[in-house]
């Protein structure tokens, strides 16, 4: 079944390149046919599966080289809660990135949408760390074509430096992640979850350190954060819904599932460096986000700031840090993919994304600024809403192991309070505007990409027990090791 | 018949349900929002009268007090319900009270709005929030709850969003709360790691276990918070910006309700902070220091609303000092009479702004003739305020100057000071609108507009708040009502809170409310308006008053705007762009630049190929034997 929702997105992108030229207008309608199905096929899979030990489901193995180490390198894809959990964040946000692109024609589009989503698929479902190295770089070839042909302003410069950037991070990974493998005497995830901590010694002490920084430049981090801002700034809207919504999670992802269960106890060693690094993370990128005048920006640097959250969760090595870490994650892929798209919507009427240029917009796209400000409120962590469950989970566990880094990390949400507001109002409040005379959003496809993210917000705002369980299933391994 | 569960939750939930009601029928009949508004809180406020019925029958013990769980993550398990002890159920009937009144006042004074199903949507959210945080059983509902009131009264401040000062003030009121709810963050997870629980019972009967520095940050962090939302110094500085929205919503959330939650909010734990001296003592400190400040600035302003923010951050510093003092049934005496009173002030003054247009008492004058209703119910508020005998303020203030006076005679001599201040801000505000010559504005006369009283649907609400703005006092007399504040909180030490009845505290609290009518009688009653420019224009004193202190100034200029944006972001902004990202861009040319000095080798020379292969085969083979040498072989 994992198979199936694997392959899918690549076979889709082959049948929409190989589409007749008078269908090509229609590309966009086969991409959000196989991105529903897609969605309900992972959803179906989530319903019926039993997932509450932690263990790995749906398994599907193909031997790939015998002999070309000492052991054998296998194609092996399945899923656990945590992955399971991220796949279907993977596919929401894929229908959301579709439809808010229905105006593009080509299907060149659509086709490295599809190999873009099904390669960031292909991460999560990957049980052998070789595999999992190998759709970890395949992601960034549609990531470096959509910038590069569909993005704005210095796209060319934005999408060479997304690259390299990205490609210096898999260079650390790939070496940890060779180290890890040699280390455990195997390359298979879960026989290296389950085979428990590694010896320390110095190399996995290197590994531990390759494999982070690597995960740290994906995250992003301070001070390997500066690649974000420009991919954002100059990625069309589809992209950076992708780009904030799901690729950023793979960091977070990586250092749950590799760096935790085999080498989680460096973390008390170490764990009060990272924790420091999340929490500047969060204060610095909270400054910068005051500062930034580009709308894309802002929200390119909330990324940041909302992404040391995460850091400070793992590295305080509790079970409810880490559970809030994995929350942020999904929690801040729904938001932030929500925030990119009501920017788009709101470029795609103003034509620029200036701050200083707009205001009063409320008037014009009544609907918009609702949208946008329950997005800016779930950001700033409001009570009700999907963001402030991951907070205040992050805050309660990581307090008794890394006080001092908790408290400094609470302070970033009056920072977040205060950018969000004063974006907001900035741009949505004060008196009319006469320049922006649009409307406000009115066809189905627009709709339907902010209803698929907006309503999740709120869902698990109120009720986030589902979302609750299913990262406690995923992160069983912490309470079984630890 | 006892009220059970589904009837508390229902008193929280009925305002919600109105509220949702309307924003369906948004569209199409905005002129029943007001009536689903008022009918939805009426609902909750018929079961808050039960709730109270019930808590007066059992003597405020906690009777019902029901758990759900909401989620649970490893050791965390979070569950929410709704609770009915004396306190409880008291600040139920008050909130619904004023909100009720508060709701039918809107419809007049809201009238000609356009987004008026806008506002008594966010009225309902609010009053639902409001609820939810008293009937709360566990701190994490309550901060739930307490930020949605935050929110709530940022979106009713902005109310007027295309008006640059209110969405200046909505900000200002969001974040400086939001300041002092880092410290109820704080709290929060100290409380949860030292007694591994967030229930609000369990949290106080388990007082005990907290270590000294636990119970310090816990209590302070909560003071934190209770000083953000209830306007306190140095956190004052929102409530008078605050003023920017509509009367209405100051009456009920700037006044009555949601200022006073920060006091509820201490009352609540007060067996945590009877455990912490120091934090009783800041708490008495800024209490003080407040309700002396704020009172100054009472003098200083022309705004009648602004004078009545001023006197409301003034009364909740008797509060903070009474909870300071250990005064709980005091203070919260003080909570409920302030809030019925003080409800009355704003809503007249904003019967007074319906009909002449402007909140300017420069403006005004000479009102008494013109709107008699309006005048009296005034009246009544401020005598209320001011603490005259038999009014309601006279009770409340009483109980906590007197035990000020049993157990610290410096800080009775200051609030005796502060009874003074009170008195002459009152009655000044009192002589300007009311008394003398009315005094137009030029846009009033120019629109050849009329003061008139305001239509019964406003002035109703008045009549009926001055009811308790005079009789509420007698409360006191009751001696259920202490034992019901008691029972709220069984894990109280010091029990023994009543102070004895000194005769001359009355008698000289009179005094000095008479001296402060006399005084503004003087200055203002006969040439008000020289007097006032004269003194406005000559006194350094008033110049400060004007500045309030400085202390915006230094918050938004000095600490948000230069310091924290233009020095500290401008810097950072430099360091991100030119250190940062130029180390990046140094990494990624440098490698061009490395390869470039490789280009150089391939120049076409077999010769020099062959040299380096060779070389490299020899490099290799060393490689392998130093390698296997030491790793293979040891």
């Amino acid at each position: 079944m994992i198979a199936l929702i694997l392959l899918i997105p690549f076979f889709a992108a082959l049948v929409i390149a190989l589409l007749p030229n008078s269908l090509e207008h229609h590309s966009k309608f086969f991409a959000l046919v196989v991105s529903l199905v897609n969605f309900l096929i992972a959803a179906i899979i989530f319903l019926i599966s039993d997932l509450s030990g932690g263990q790995y489901i749906a398994i599907n193995e193909v031997i790939w080289a015998q002999n070309l180490f000492p052991f054998q390198i296998k194609f092996s894809v399945g899923v656990d809660a945590l992955a399971l959990a991220l796949i279907i964040l993977t596919n929401l946000l894929t229908i959301a990135a579709v439809t808010i692109s229905f105006q593009i024609k080509e299907r060149l589009y659509f086709v490295w949408l599809m190999i873009l989503q099904g390669s960031i698929i292909g991460v999560f479902a990957s049980i052998n760390l070789i595999q999992f190295f190998i759709f970890w770089e395949l992601e960034l070839i549609p990531m470096f074509m959509l910038i590069n042909f569909w993005g704005t302003g210095n796209r060319e410069y934005s999408a060479m430096k997304f690259v390299l950037y990205t490609l210096v991070a898999s260079a650390f990974i790939l070496i940890g992640i060779i180290l890890l493998g040699y280390s455990a005497n195997s390359f298979d995830i879960i026989s290296i979850n389950n085979s428990g901590f590694l010896v320390e010694n110095w190399i996995v002490i290197f590994a531990f350190w390759t494999l982070l920084i690597g995960f740290l430049i994906k995250l992003p981090i301070f001070p390997f954060h500066t690649w974000l801002p420009d991919a954002h700034t100059d990625a069309p809207t589809a992209v950076s819904v992708m780009l904030a919504g799901i690729l950023l999670k793979m960091g977070g992802y990586g250092i749950i599932k590799l760096v935790l269960p085999t080498m989680g106890y460096l973390l008390n060693d170490y764990g009060a460096i990272l924790g420091f690094l999340g929490a500047f993370s969060i204060i610095y990128g909270a400054i910068l986000t005051l500062k930034q005048t580009d709308l894309k920006r802002v929200i390119a640097f909330s990324s940041i700031s909302h992404m040391g959250f995460v850091l400070v969760g793992i590295a305080s090595n509790s079970p409810l840090g880490v559970l809030g870490a994995g929350l942020q994650l999904i929690t801040h892929g729904l938001i932030s993919g929500l925030l990119f798209l009501c920017v788009g919507l709101v470029y795609e009427r103003t034509k620029t994304r200036e701050i200083n240029e707009m205001k009063g917009l409320t008037h014009q796209f009544p609907f918009i600024s609702f949208i946008m400000m329950v997005a800016g409120l779930a950001s700033l962590g409001l009570p009700g809403l999907v963001g402030f469950i991951a907070e205040i989970t992050i805050f309660l566990g990581s307090y008794e192991t890394r006080p001092i880094t908790t408290l400094f990390a609470i302070t970033g949400v009056l920072f977040s309070a205060g950018y969000i507001l004063w974006t907001m109002q900035r741009i949505f409040f004060g008196p009319r505007n006469k320049e922006f005379d649009a409307k406000d959003i009115s066809d189905w496809p627009q709709l339907l990409s902010v209803g698929t993210l907006l309503i999740p917000i709120i869902i698990f705002g109120i009720y986030p027990q589902p979302l609750i369980t299913i990262m406690e299933q995923g992160l069983n391994f912490l309470i079984r090791i630890g | 018949m006892q009220i059970n569960e589904l009837f508390i939750w229902l008193i929280q939930f009925s305002p919600i349900i109105g509220g949702v009601v309307i924003l369906c029928l948004t569209n199409h009949r905005k002129n029943l929002a007001p009536f689903i508004g008022s009918i939805s809180v009426f609902i909750s406020w018929i079961f808050s009268c039960w709730l109270l019925v019930s808590s007066i029958v059992e003597e405020g013990n906690l009777f019902i007090s029901t758990q759900h769980e909401w989620f649970s993550a490893f050791n965390l398990n979070i569950n929410i319900g709704v609770m009915s002890d004396g306190l409880t159920a008291m600040m139920c009937f008050v909130v619904t009270s004023v909100a009720l009144l508060v709701e039918i006042f809107s419809k007049g004074y809201m009238e000609h709005e356009d987004g008026i199903a806008r506002y008594y949507v966010f009225l309902s959210i609010f009053i639902f929030s409001m609820l939810g945080a008293v009937l709360a059983v566990n701190l994490l509902q309550v901060f739930i709850f307490w930020e949605l009131m935050g929110l709530c009264s940022f979106l009713l401040i902005g109310f007027w969003f295309e008006k640059p000062q209110a969405v200046l003030a909505a900000r200002k009121a969001f974040l400086i709360t939001r300041l002092g709810d880092l410290g109820f963050v704080v709290a929060l997870v100290v409380i949860w790691n030292a007694v591994g629980t967030l229930d609000i019972s369990l949290i106080n009967e388990s007082a005990a276990q907290f270590s000294s520095v636990a119970i310090f940050v816990a209590t302070f962090g909560l003071l934190c918070g209770a000083m953000g939302k209830s306007a306190q110094f140095p956190l004052h500085v929102w409530l008078p910006d605050a003023m920017e929205g509509p009367t209405p919503v100051s009456a009920l959330i700037h006044a009555a309700t949601m200022v006073a939650a920060g006091v509820f909010l201490i009352a609540r734990f007060f067996p945590l902070f009877e455990l912490s001296g120091d934090v009783q003592s800041i708490m008495l400190y800024i209490g003080l220091v407040t309700l002396l400040l704020t009172g100054f600035l009472g003098i200083a302003s022309n705004d009648i609303k602004r004078v009545l923010a001023y006197s409301t951050v003034s009364q909740l510093g008797y509060m903070f000092v009474g909870l300071g003092l250990g005064a709980y049934v005091a203070a919260i005496f003080h909570l409920i009479t302030h809030a019925f009173f003080k409800a009355l002030l704003f809503l007249c003054s904003g019967s007074i702004n319906h009909s002449t247009d402007t909140f300017d008492m420069r403006n005004m004058g000479g009102l008494y003739k013109l709107m008699p209703y309006t005048f009296l119910t005034f009246l009544i508020g401020s005598l209320a305020l001011c603490g005259l005998f038999p009014f309601a303020g006279f009770w409340s203030k009483e109980a906590i100057i007197g035990v000020a006076y049993e157990k610290n005679v410096y800080v009775f001599s200051l609030l005796m000071l502060g009874v003074l201040l009170t008195s002459f801000y009152v009655f000044r505000a009192l002589i300007l609108t009311f008394f003398g010559k009315f005094r137009p504005s030029k846009s009033f006369t120019d629109k050849d507009m009329h003061v008139h009283e305001s239509a019964p649907i406003m002035t109703v609400p008045l009549v009926i708040l001055s009811i308790p703005a005079i009789f509420i006092g007698f409360i006191h007399f009751a001696h259920l009502f202490e034992e019901m504040l008691l029972h709220a909180n069984p894990y109280l030490n010091d029990t023994h809170l009543e102070h004895h009845f000194h005769l001359f505290i009355p008698i000289l609290s009179t005094f000095l409310i008479a001296g402060g009518a006399f005084i503004a009688y003087f200055l203002f009653y006969k040439n008000a308006m020289s007097n006032l420019k004269k003194l406005v224009n000559n006194s350094f004193l008033v110049k400060i008053l004007d500045k309030r202190y400085y202390i915006d100034y230094f918050i938004e200029q000095v600490f948000v705007s230069r310091l924290l944006l233009q020095n500290l972001g401008n810097s950072l902004v430099y360091f991100d762009k030119n250190i940062i990202d130029k180390l990046v861009n140094g990494f990624g040319k440098s490698s061009l630049s490395i390869g470039r000095i490789f280009v150089r080798s391939f120049n076409g020379e077999i010769q020099f190929y062959s040299f380096v292969m060779i070389a490299g085969l020899l490099a290799c083979q060393i490689i392998i034997f130093v390698v296997s040498y030491y790793i293979l072989g040891s």
